[in-house]
């Protein structure tokens, strides 16, 4: 009998390091620094990842198997030296999915006890 | 000239420290990461220096060396841990094989023990030593019974440590409340050598609510195959000895203690089925660092 995957609320709530590596890689497989340039650039400069927290997330996240290997392949827009590409599994997707979800009914429970006014920019 | 060599001399000197930096983390990781964090470390740093130059290089150093020492620290505990929690679920296999048999043991009559004694030695000719014979014929039969007990609930909360990832909340319930009735089991155990009654009480209630949750968590184990093989064993092993009490108690109801004996050593059985299971599973997890 084949085994069945886990639940992806199983895996909630998520770290931000693999929230952030989830999303980075739901438009489509990249490499490590592209990850980490994707992360930067999503939150705007406040998330900034260092190999070390990237490459323990995803040795977790392979052995969770919420990502996969690709290939390697150098990347057309960088030097010739081949590097290793990551993307969403299933569950992968699945579970940054449940992440959103939960987080997006966060923030309406934020808005309906007026902590977080519609239109009002928060400033960290 | 290799695109490395090329790279300015403060690049250079970074990837140098860094390779160095490296050499903290586990054998394992680093066998399997440190060229690609090499690779993506060299990449900051020329995004570094093209963005602002050496002046940038300080704030680039602050982050990493941050990284570097946060992650070394979390992977050299993990690699620990991953040891500690192997050893540990393979000792909970060893609690759920041996717990039964130290508990089938000491569930015997005192009197059987007393005549298996005397028709291999012989009965004790001296009066202090009959006395002797007979506390230990009592005593040791308890202590075996509260031993397997306790090995057994050792064995339960190791199957919740390593198989609470992989069930759904039903599962998960089941295996956090025949985890504790274990040990509330052990505890009435302990506490009935008082002699009062209702520590005995809570002894059979917790054995018995042991063996009804971790019939919960079959049920969600014969869906979700947290186990990596008899996925069936938890349910049929929690349901067994309580079911078959139970019909006992309906149809036969003559008070006679032996009925339970057959139905309580099928689920022991069962028990020690799940620490072959935990065994084989820790020699996985060993095998994984």
């Amino acid at each position: 009998m084949s085994e069945t995957p886990p639940h992806p609320e199983s895996f909630l709530p998520l770290t931000p390091a693999v929230f952030h590596i989830l999303l980075a890689l739901a438009d489509g497989e990249k490499h490590g620094y592209a990850i980490m340039q994707e992360i930067e650039s999503i939150s705007h400069g406040q998330v900034k990842m260092g190999p070390g927290t990237l490459y323990g997330s995803i040795k977790r996240m392979l052995a969770a198997g919420l990502i996969e290997e690709a290939d390697e392949r150098p990347d057309p827009d960088m030097d010739d030296q081949r590097r290793r590409y990551y993307r969403l599994t299933g569950l992968g997707g699945s579970v940054v999915e449940a992440e959103s979800r939960r987080l997006a009914a966060l923030v309406t429970l934020a808005r309906s006890k007026e902590v977080l006014t519609v239109g009002l920019r928060v400033e960290s | 000239m290799s695109p490395q060599t090329a790279d300015p001399l403060s690049i250079q000197v970074s990837r140098q420290i860094y390779g160095l930096l490296l050499k903290a983390y586990p054998a394992a990781f680093r066998g399997e990461y440190s060229r690609h964090m090499a690779q993506v470390f060299r990449d900051a740093c020329l995004h570094t220096h093209r963005q602002s130059g050496p002046a940038g290089f300080p704030a680039l150093w602050a982050l990493t060396l941050f990284d570097w020492l946060k992650t070394v620290i979390e992977e050299q505990l993990n690699r620990a841990t991953w040891m500690t929690r192997a050893k540990l679920t393979r000792l909970a296999g060893w609690g759920l094989i041996t717990g039964p048999i130290a508990l089938f043991t000491g569930l015997g009559d005192p009197t059987d023990y007393r005549r298996m004694y005397a028709a291999i030695f012989g009965p004790p000719a001296h009066l202090g030593w009959q006395e002797v014979y007979r506390f230990a014929s009592e005593t040791v039969p308890y202590a075996l019974a509260l031993m397997g007990m306790g090995l057994i609930s050792f064995g339960i909360v190791g199957l919740y440590l390593v198989y609470r990832g992989k069930v759904g909340r039903i599962g998960r319930l089941g295996l956090t409340l025949s985890a504790a009735s274990s040990v509330v089991s052990v505890i009435g155990g302990a506490c009935s050598l008082t002699g009062t009654e209702a520590w005995w009480m809570i002894f059979l209630t917790g054995f018995l609510l042991t063996f009804l949750f971790l019939a919960v968590f079959g049920t969600a184990a014969i869906h979700e195959n947290p186990l990596p093989r008899w996925n069936a064993l938890p349910l049929f092993t929690g349901l067994w000895f309580p079911g078959t009490v139970a019909l006992g108690l309906l149809l036969v109801n003559d008070g006679s203690p032996y009925f339970l004996v057959l139905p309580m050593a099928v689920s022991l059985l069962g028990l020690a089925g799940l620490g072959y299971v935990l065994q084989s599973d820790s020699s996985d997890l060993a095998s994984l660092r």
